[in-house]
């Protein structure tokens, strides 16, 4: 592996810096010296990646233990990964099934684990006392009884008006129901507002790390 | 966009690409400081650091590449300068991107030689593992079983101290990681409910929101909110680094959309009137 100083190099410096300059040159227009840089950026990550699994994963997981270690059974893995290739044939294509249907039947069984222990907690935690009690207040938080049954009161009003928006079994002509989904529905549309706000600091971040990379790596202004 | 419109609605997109650029630049160069708050997700995930034990190792997870590490290369650095501050033995791990060991052994290597690390008896490289889920599973059951050789040397991970004491995942203080993907998904279902670790997170912004509901349900420990919450760690360390600089930018380019929203919507209701009088 690299080290830290191989990245750091003046040349690799300058490569840098030009290539982030040509892309940012696309505010100003679509052009031909953006188009080689967007090329070269995507063709560097994709070669990357194929030396990374190689020498990160197949190497030193499969190759080193198969042909240097003598343990043969990993050629069994092989012939099994090259039955996905036989879709391409008609007459084979049969054969890719048995893959297909075991790795399905393995991601089945994981996404099983992970949805119980990924949402019964969450569920555990949404019912939330309304009347709260000193005992319940979190040492040394500097909350009150009063505050916490407020935010809970919330987030109990929240959760309800927006999973009434979402049950779609009866049309919603009741008067509560209607008010309720409408609520929930205003309620969605605060949390996109934030993630869009979030979204907008994440680019905002992006190009001020450029623009540093700029100032301080390639022309040492700061 | 109708020549007809009012001037707010007609302005050329380059001065305004032009604005940006230098409210950052200004901002980069002139050190105004601006107050920030810490958030509680991000003190929470200072104190499991801090509070962390020293016999037990922290696990380090990278899930991040070139294209997000305005974000996540100031949270990795400032978290594994911590780590090294306390004297915390610690191994890196990455999925997802294949750059991401890369760029997390640069940064370990930066800050191992000025906190004077040494590579294979206070820290390591577990290298990078494409299959999430499957490297997970069997990191609960024995982590050198699981990922046999360190990355670096390629030496079976038993003959290294830093490795000593450590089977599996319950032999852990804190799991790290450092993420532009949903990948914490992977870590609750598989991982969380099988130690007694504080599974900490640092995201970029976009994801972060979605992630309060772990917060809230007590699944994940700690977060850092983008390179917000790396500015706030960096505060909690008395330190002033990249971050500390860089949230002004922040700050003042979030100022500006807010002005440039507000004339764009002025503009267009402006332009409706005109039409409507005309």
């Amino acid at each position: 592996m690299p080290t830290a100083a191989t990245w750091s190099h003046p040349i690799g410096v300058w490569f840098g810096a030009i290539g982030t300059l040509a892309l940012f040159s696309l505010i100003y227009r679509e052009n031909r010296v953006y188009r080689l840089f967007e090329h070269i950026f995507i063709g560097l990550a994709a070669g990357y990646l194929i030396k990374t699994t190689w020498t990160e994963v197949l190497g030193p997981q499969w190759f080193t233990p198969l042909f240097h270690d003598g343990q043969w059974p990993w050629a069994l893995v092989a012939g099994f990964g090259l039955l996905f290739y036989t879709i391409f044939s008609r007459k084979h294509s049969w054969m890719s099934r048995i893959a297909i249907g075991a790795l399905m039947g393995f991601a089945a069984g994981q996404a099983f684990q992970t949805t119980a222990s990924d949402y019964i907690p969450q569920i555990r935690k949404s019912f939330k006392p309304l009347f709260v009690t000193p005992d319940q207040i979190p040492l040394g938080s500097g909350l009150t009884t009063l505050g916490i049954g407020l935010n809970n009161l919330l987030f109990v009003f929240i959760m309800v008006t927006v999973l009434t928006y979402f049950f779609f079994s009866f049309e919603q002509k009741n008067k509560v129901v209607a008010a309720s989904a409408r609520t929930g529905r205003l309620m969605l549309m605060f949390a996109f507002g934030a993630i869009f706000g979030s979204t907008v600091m994440a680019r905002m971040a992006l190009l001020i790390d450029r623009v540093w990379f700029l100032m301080h790596n390639w022309l040492h202004l700061q | 966009m109708s020549n007809l419109g009012h001037p707010l609605t007609r302005i050329n997109r380059h001065w305004l690409y032009g604005a940006l650029l230098a409210i950052v630049v200004i901002g980069l160069i002139v050190p105004i400081s601006l107050p920030l708050a810490v958030s509680p997700e991000a003190t929470r995930f200072y104190e499991a650091i801090e509070s962390a034990p020293k016999d037990k190792l922290v696990l380090v997870s990278t899930l991040w590449s070139a294209s997000t590490q305005g974000e996540n290369r100031p949270q990795t650095q400032v978290v594994l300068k911590h780590l090294m501050k306390r004297h915390l033995r610690f191994a890196l791990i990455a999925f997802g991107d294949a750059q991401a060991t890369t760029l997390a052994q640069e940064l370990a290597e930066e800050q191992a030689a000025i906190y004077k690390y040494e590579y294979g008896k206070d820290w390591i490289n577990l290298g990078y593992r494409q299959d999430i889920a499957g490297t997970l599973k069997g990191m609960v059951r024995n982590i050198n079983e699981t990922l046999k050789t360190d990355s670096v040397n390629r030496r079976p991970l038993a003959e290294y101290p830093v490795m000593a004491g450590v089977r599996n995942v319950k032999d852990l203080s804190v799991i790290a990681e450092f993420s532009a993907s949903g990948n914490y998904k992977s870590w609750v279902g598989l991982v969380v409910g099988s130690t007694d670790a504080a599974f900490c997170y640092a995201p970029t912004s976009v994801m972060a929101p979605e992630l309060y509901t772990y917060l809230d349900s007590g699944q994940i420990r700690g977060m850092l909110f983008g390179i917000k919450g790396a500015a706030e760690y960096e505060q909690m360390m008395n330190e002033k680094g990249f971050t500390t600089r860089a949230i002004t930018p922040v700050s003042l380019a979030l100022v500006l959309l807010f002005v440039l929203i507000g004339l764009g919507n002025y503009g267009m209701y402006a332009t409706k009137k005109m039409e409507g009088n005309s």
